[in-house]
């Protein structure tokens, strides 16, 4: 974990009681500055509360929503539920899994897109339904979805000055001034939610 | 006692019992995984599922606790068929081949299905990924047969504090790992194996343990002071298996990885099978008749030309209280001399010194199980979880189980830190000071037991006149602990209704040592934390029988029994029972043997079960002490570091191959069982030193231990009422004076040994040598969870040797950036006695400015930096504090 990471993540672990019933907050907490929960992290939050790391990794990975691998910038939720089963759901999926060349749960090469099956998001009369981020858009077919991958490809472009703060990982050796101008970003870009979080950007 | 019915049958049940307990007490089966009484009730498994009158649907057995008069109905058709139901869906999901799994007719997961006739499944099989996971030297994690009962993981959590594994993930993909889903071995297991005891179905088995025993012997572990209860299996003249003894308590029997896995030194082909005798330089082997008969006329010819003087024995830790009461009669009575003396010199001595002076008796106060109730637990100088691994249960389940506080005084971040309340990290032999400012913080807050202090105790006056000197921020300036920390520690502790202190070698092996003891003396009675249960002192012995060998006698200045040998009466009353005249003066300590060495004194050296060329201070000196020596002759079971600069060996025969009794460290005396014959010509040390004594013209005529026994409880009066009869029902604790007596869980009840416990005053000294601009840090020494001391028996098992790499010297990162070391460097450690090469472990386990290395590895022996300063009471040196430099070695190995 790069310095600065590791340093926020340690100011969120003061603010919680060292006791395991903070586990969870705590590990919401860290997945929105980190975007994922690295296996350092997640050492760091056992050391932390006192609680032994195999249970800090059952708890990691008995919830849907915390992630061990880094995703994408954006969410693609394929809902198969009933009513999408019926309206061609299964179809819409494979669409999008050549689209994006990637199966559920994983993440393309560029960070851009991650995959996820869920099961019914409460809008069956929009169904087939494919949610991106926290967008649903309705009555999906193959070619409305690559359709969609265009315009966010577009979009993303235009944004692409704003994401590259967010995907500085690697922070360079200190001093240097892509360090300085890097750290002086993160800073004001991100005041209270994540700097890897896409609602957080959205906020800039 | 509530009542109730199972069944139609009256059953009585435990108060406070569950139902399923009470079932499987009356011998009423009912079918159960999750379940195990050691483990709190969790109703995983539901296959215990019953009927109870008056309660609505089929409640777990095993999570309902017993009511009056209960109408239970277990084996009931509508019972059976959810049960059948639920050990289906659970069969599905178990790769069940039976005939060729370990577990097969010991399998709960059959016996369930049998019970419940299971003989077909009618499910689709599971989709369980089979993860075979065999990096753990000793046992298999198989979990395509997992049932994912999780008395492992509890088992691990709960019981041994340690939660290596949970359950991942949910739903079908649950299922049992380690963090990150790594290889077992490269997790924080410990490899104690219990979870294997503990698994129902084969996922988890031993390796190696494919053979069921032939026949079960009862007896006690051979490493360290918690004296567990070992069960052996025996096959075909090996052991096939070991388990912990749970005789006395109904539940599983706690074992660290030493005992349960840690026993293969037993049958090593390196065992000594015939007794040696030098010719020509070379060990060569003899038949018993030369051996003993060179052996006892060498002996002869030193006491008869130099006196008996020139003669000295060091007797075992290691071996039986039989055979070291024989060993100090045999130089007492048979030489004549009072130069015996065994390695509690260089662990305890001390305490018995220390504690002795304090309340009259250097034993600890209390029994190990009663930690497990104290308020507070104050633990300095001792890593318990490594070295007293069985202890440091009882002070895990104290704090996890009933929220008792726990408060560690340590240089380095072991392992108990995660479940401490306060850790004072202090600087290696700055105890007193940090001991003398808890004092003075209690003192000052009024929180002394005022109504112990004058009705118990005495002198406490002149111990105030030191302790009002050292404020605690006089201590935080040589203790470098944050005097707000020693504040909140001593009132923590002040203010606990019954407050315990647990010590080890980090205490004791010190030129302070017995200093230290009675400082840490003084805080037990200052706060009135002696003679009650769940609290006092706690000495942790190091060795399994080191609490024996001085009970028997086995040091220069005491007789069996702490008697003095100076005083007349003691004497004539030991002359009349050995029929010989004994010696009056006091013999020479183990340390000091080497050094009369050097100046003549001592000529001829008996040497039973120890290993001063590895374990004592400055090695280089002790091995020029064991060249030196005119006449030397080593008793053991391996060909030792010491052994190999013997005039003669006699191959003795280990744990497992002899009857006796070890004293634990909580005084508990208990049956060592015969479960195989020695290998070779090896024999019994009975035997050995009998036939020696009989040869030097002092015939011991015992027919068997029992014997030996008959004659040590006449003897000493602690031991009085202690027979191979009465041990029979399990262990003892002395004080048991007679045939009657119960024995005594907890010393100093209504008053202290010596009448009123006695304060000491403690001024704080420094240690012999410190840190300098040439020698800039501190060197420490200790143990290590997967070893034994020099390693005789410990590296003798493979699987211990994978776990722990030999030669890892731990230094603190902000050292090792000043000396300009990375991790997994060689590096070479430089005393003024001498060098050691290592590899560096950078961790912040070690204290800034302290380097940490185990002197477990002849490949690193860490002796051979030591010094060999000595407290000047207890004549113990001072193995945790010396100087040395460290920096990156020239070319690596």
């Amino acid at each position: 974990m790069e310095d600065i990471v590791a340093l926020r993540l340690e100011e969120t672990l003061r603010r919680y009681p060292k006791s395991r019933s903070s586990l969870i907050p705590v590990i919401q907490d860290a997945q929105s500055i980190l975007g994922y929960l690295p296996r350092e992290a997640l050492l760091k939050v056992a050391d932390y509360l006192g609680v032994p790391a195999s249970a800090v990794y059952g708890v990691a990975t008995f919830y849907a929503q915390f992630h061990l691998t880094p995703r994408g910038r954006h969410q693609v939720k394929v809902c198969q539920g009933t009513a999408c089963h019926v309206r061609g759901g299964r179809s819409v999926l494979e669409a999008v899994k050549t689209e994006l060349g990637i199966g559920p749960g994983e993440t393309t090469a560029d960070r851009k897109f991650t995959l996820e099956r869920v099961a019914c998001v409460g809008s069956c009369s929009l169904a087939p339904v494919v949610l991106v981020d926290d967008r649903i858009h309705g009555s999906m077919t193959p070619e409305k979805f690559r359709k969609l991958t265009q315009v966010s490809a577009a979009k993303e472009r235009a944004r692409h000055r704003v994401f590259r703060i967010r995907m500085v990982f690697k922070i360079p050796a200190a001093d240097t001034p892509l360090f300085k101008k890097n750290a002086a970003c993160a800073g004001k870009v991100i005041p209270e939610t994540a700097p890897y979080s896409f609602t957080g950007l959205r906020q800039v | 006692m509530p009542r109730i019915t199972i069944d139609g049958r009256p059953v009585a049940a435990d108060t406070g019992s569950t139902v399923l307990a009470a079932a499987l007490k009356a011998g009423v089966y009912v079918p159960h995984l999750c379940f195990l009484p050691d483990l709190d009730p969790y109703g995983g498994c539901r296959l215990c599922v019953v009927e109870i009158e008056g309660m609505r649907g089929l409640p777990a057995a095993c999570t309902t606790p017993v009511r009056d008069g209960m109408v239970v109905h277990s084996d009931v058709p509508a019972v059976n068929h959810v049960r059948r139901v639920t050990a289906e869906l659970i069969i599905a999901d178990h790769q069940a081949s039976c005939l060729e799994c370990t577990s097969n007719q010991r399998c709960e997961l059959q016996r369930a299905a049998a019970h419940l006739g299971i003989d077909q499944s009618r499910l689709r099989p599971g989709t369980r990924r089979a993860v075979k996971d065999t990096s753990n030297p000793f046992f298999i994690r198989d979990m395509s047969k997992c049932v994912l009962c999780t008395r492992c993981v509890r088992l691990c959590h709960e019981i041994r504090g340690v939660g290596a594994i949970d359950v991942i993930s949910r739903g079908y993909d649950a299922r049992v790992a380690p963090f990150w889903e790594t290889p077992i071995v490269e997790s924080t297991c410990e490899s104690c194996g219990m979870c294997v005891d503990a698994c129902p179905v084969g996922a988890l088995r031993p390796k190696n343990e494919q053979l069921p025993p032939a026949e079960l012997v009862r007896t006690v572990c051979p490493y360290c002071g918690c004296g567990c209860g070992l069960v052996l299996g025996v096959r075909g003249k090996k052991i096939v298996q070991v388990r912990g003894d749970g005789f006395d308590t109904g539940k599983q029997a706690q074992l660290c990885v030493k005992g349960r896995f840690g026993l293969d030194f037993v049958s090593s082909p390196e065992r000594l099978t015939s007794p040696l005798i030098r010719h020509n330089g070379k060990l060569e082997p003899a038949s018993w008749d030369e051996a003993l008969a060179l052996a006892a006329g060498g002996f002869s010819r030193i006491r008869d030309t130099f006196g008996p003087d020139a003669l000295a024995g060091f007797a075992s830790a290691k071996c039986t209280n039989e055979e070291n009461y024989l060993f100090q009669k045999f130089m007492r009575a048979a030489v004549g001399t009072n130069n015996v003396d065994h390695c509690a010199r260089l662990c305890h001595a001390s305490t018995v010194a220390g504690l002795g002076m304090a309340f009259g008796s250097g034993a600890m106060t209390n029994s190990v199980a009663e930690l497990e109730n104290a308020d507070c637990i104050f633990v300095i100088g001792s890593n318990t979880s490594e070295a007293h691994p069985v202890v440091a249960l009882r002070i895990k389940a104290a704090v996890s189980k009933r929220g008792a506080d726990l408060i560690i005084a340590d240089p380095r971040r072991i392992d108990l830190t995660r479940f401490a309340r306060f850790h004072l990290r202090h600087r290696c032999g700055a105890d007193v000071m940090l001991l003398n400012a808890i004092m003075h913080v209690i003192v000052t807050e009024g929180l002394e037991d005022r109504d112990f202090l004058d009705e118990r105790t005495e002198n406490f006056g002149s111990a105030w006149e030191v302790i009002r000197h050292c404020s605690p921020e006089a201590a935080e300036a040589v203790t470098g602990v944050p005097a707000g920390d020693i504040r909140g520690a001593a009132v923590l502790f002040a203010r606990a209704g019954r407050a315990a202190i647990v010590y080890s070698m980090g205490v004791t092996q010190h030129v302070t040592g017995t200093d230290n003891v009675l400082a840490l003396a003084n805080l037990a009675m200052l706060t009135g934390n002696v003679g009650i249960e769940s609290a006092g002192v706690y000495p942790l012995r190091g060795q399994n029988n080191v609490q024996g060998a001085c009970d028997m006698g086995a040091l220069p200045d005491w007789f069996p029994g702490y008697r003095k040998p100076a005083d007349n009466l003691v004497r004539k009353s030991f002359e009349r029972a050995w029929g010989r005249s004994l010696p009056e003066k006091p013999g020479l300590t183990a340390t000091e043997t080497l050094d009369a060495v050097f100046k003549g004194r001592i000529r001829g050296l008996y040497i039973m079960g120890e290993n001063p060329a590895l374990s004592d201070p400055n090695v280089s000196r002790t091995e020029r002490a064991l060249e030196k020596v005119d006449f030397l002759v080593v008793q053991d079971i391996f060909l030792t570091e010491t052994a190999a600069h013997a005039d003669i060996v006699l191959p003795g025969a280990s744990f497992a191959e002899k009857d006796g009794t070890f004293t634990n460290t909580e005084r508990r005396v208990q049956r060592v069982r015969k479960a195989l014959p020695a290998p070779g010509e090896a024999k019994e040390d009975l035997w050995i030193i009998r036939a020696l004594s009989e040869r030097m013209g002092y015939p011991m005529i015992y027919p068997d231990a029992a014997a030996v026994m008959v004659e040590i409880a006449a003897l000493i009066p602690i031991y009085g009422g202690i027979s191979y009869e009465r041990l029979e029902n399990g262990g003892l604790q002395w004080p048991c004076p007679d045939g009657s007596h119960p024995g005594t869980p907890f010393l100093h009840r209504g008053g202290f040994i010596r009448g009123r416990g006695r304060f000491h005053p403690t001024p704080y000294r420094e240690p012999a040598e410190l840190p300098d601009a040439e020698y800039p840090l501190l060197l420490s020494t200790g143990r290590l969870l997967h070893h034994f001391h020099t390693g005789t028996l410990s590296r003798k098992t493979g699987g211990l040797e994978t776990l722990s790499r030999p030669g890892l010297v731990e230094v603190n990162p902000d050292d090792a950036e000043v000396f300009g070391i990375r991790d997994g460097d060689r590096v070479l450690i430089e005393s003024r006695r001498g060098r050691v090469e290592a590899w560096a472990a950078v961790t912040g386990r070690a204290r800034q400015g302290m380097v940490f290395l185990p002197f477990h590895f002849r490949e690193t022996p860490a002796n051979v930096l030591t010094n060999d300063a000595l407290d000047p009471s207890a004549k113990i040196p001072e193995f945790k504090v010396c100087a040395v430099r460290v920096k990156p070695a020239s070319v690596p190995l």
